[in-house]
């Protein structure tokens, strides 16, 4: 059975073995939550003699803080900080504000253009065969666009 | 049992906490169902997702894939059975599209190319077929890129790897080949031949020209010449003549008379010394002689007149 004194030292040794798994189980959020467990067996230092079931709840409140730290205060500063590159695996993305040739009349609407060395669905002004067109914005596979000006 | 229900809730904070944030990985995009209705699409980086009521639904790979289109028999359209395969290069643009549009979109795409393959090879021939790769490629990659529109997905290349007719067709092009070339190699060995017979003939006739030349050349040299020597004879003869009119005909005969002589001295060589043939005009000979008698004379008293007319001075 437990003592009450060697409780916090249980709630760190559960804060180190979710923090281990979070290396081993990628996708899962347990770093923070072991960061609350944490927080849990400081709380015990201070406040010796909480129940059992209260411990859980606090270590439940923790975590979901600590969660909602991260989320509110030290995410932005990481994206300030490394911004990544929002427009890869997009493919539309990266092409807006280019300009291409049409290889089909825009016609009701719909054409295509080359890009590289393939064909994109257009949809824009109706334009004929080999108009240069300037990409405004993307919509899944089509490109919206419009005549350069 | 308070011990129990401590380590129950624990659990569960840790379970609700871990679904709570979703963290979707780059490349990827998971579409977001609220009870099993599509409601948004979760892009790369952190989420957070109420449990139970949000659940993920499908995890869209939106990188560029390829997918095998396995080799596949197909007739030409001369009735050629070729063997083809290929390559497609599509990536997912539009998650919820390509997740809930079709249901398996791997093998959507690739039914759809296969059987366009087999439209766009059939209205071609085989020769068209083997050298219209680029040709074909862009048909497939139209066709099948705006079928495939509707699925959100870009079909960025359709190649075809391999277009193989079957192993008699293939030793019968060979042949074909080898005839051709061999075909080229004899027309132009004839070539060479009337080329080569030409310039023997060409040379041969103008030889021929030329010796005529050379013959006529000389023809026409070996006349004047003759004229030459007959002008010389006439104008010998006409010299001798003037000398004969000027002077005296026994100088002529002095001349005929030594000509005697020597014809009968040969007569008188000859090893045939049986016989002697003497001219019937022996006497004539002796008559030259006498010729030479009298020219003999006739110049003595010349010179006699001469020596006597430089001694006695004129009367």
């Amino acid at each position: 059975m437990l003592n009450d004194l060697g409780l916090h030292y249980l709630w760190w040794i559960l804060a180190l073995v979710l923090i281990a798994a979070e290396t081993l189980l990628p996708g899962y959020f347990l770093l923070w939550i072991g960061i609350g467990a944490a927080f849990t067996g400081l709380a015990m230092l201070v406040l010796p003699g909480l129940g059992l079931l209260t411990q859980a709840v606090l270590f439940g409140v923790f975590a979901f803080l600590s969660c909602a730290g991260y989320w509110y205060l030290v995410r932005p500063r990481l994206q300030a900080r490394e911004p990544g590159d929002a427009r890869l695996n997009r493919r539309g993305e990266q092409s807006i504000g280019q300009h291409y040739v049409l290889a089909e009349a825009i016609v009701n609407g719909r054409g295509r253009a080359r890009v590289g060395d393939t064909l994109w669905t257009v949809s824009g002004p109706d334009l004929p065969v080999g108009a240069t067109v300037e990409v405004v914005s993307v919509d899944g596979n089509t490109l919206r666009v419009k005549a350069p000006g | 049992m308070g011990q129990l229900l401590a380590l129950v809730v624990v659990i569960a904070v840790v379970i609700v906490l871990s679904k709570l944030v979703r963290i979707v990985p780059q490349g990827y995009e998971w579409t977001v169902e609220r009870f099993g209705k599509y409601t948004r699409t979760l892009t790369p980086g952190l989420h957070f997702l109420i449990p139970m009521v949000y659940g993920i639904g499908r995890k869209m790979n939106m990188m560029e894939q390829v997918l095998d289109v396995p080799s596949q028999d197909v007739i030409t359209k001369d009735n050629a059975v070729v063997r083809v395969d290929g390559v497609v290069f599509y990536q997912v643009l539009d998650a919820a599209k390509a997740a809930y549009e079709v249901a398996n979109l791997e093998q959507a795409a690739l039914a759809l190319v296969m059987t366009n393959i087999r439209t766009v090879l059939g209205s071609m021939d085989l020769d068209e077929s083997l050298s219209q790769r680029d040709a074909i490629n862009a048909k497939l990659l139209n066709v099948v890129d705006e079928a495939t529109h509707p699925w959100g997905v870009k079909v960025n290349r359709i190649e075809i790897k391999d277009i193989a007719p079957p192993r008699d067709l293939v030793d019968s092009m060979a042949r074909q080949m080898k005839a051709e070339r061999e075909k080229r190699a004899q027309i132009l060995e004839a070539e060479g031949l009337r080329q080569s017979a030409i310039l023997r003939a060409d040379g041969e006739k103008q030889s021929t020209i030329l010796a005529a030349d050379g013959k006529k050349e000389a023809a026409f040299r070996e006349a004047e010449a003759r004229i030459r020597l007959a002008e010389a004879e006439a104008q010998a003869t006409k010299l001798v003549s003037d000398a004969i009119a000027s002077g005296d005909v026994n100088a002529l005969n002095y001349f005929v008379a030594n000509k005697y002589v020597e014809a009968l001295k040969e007569m008188a060589h000859s090893p045939n010394q049986k016989m002697l043939l003497l001219p019937m005009e022996a006497t004539g000979v002796l008559g030259s002689l006498a010729g030479i008698a009298e020219l003999a004379k006739e110049s003595l008293s010349q010179q006699q007149e001469t020596t006597a007319a430089r001694r006695a001075p004129p009367r």
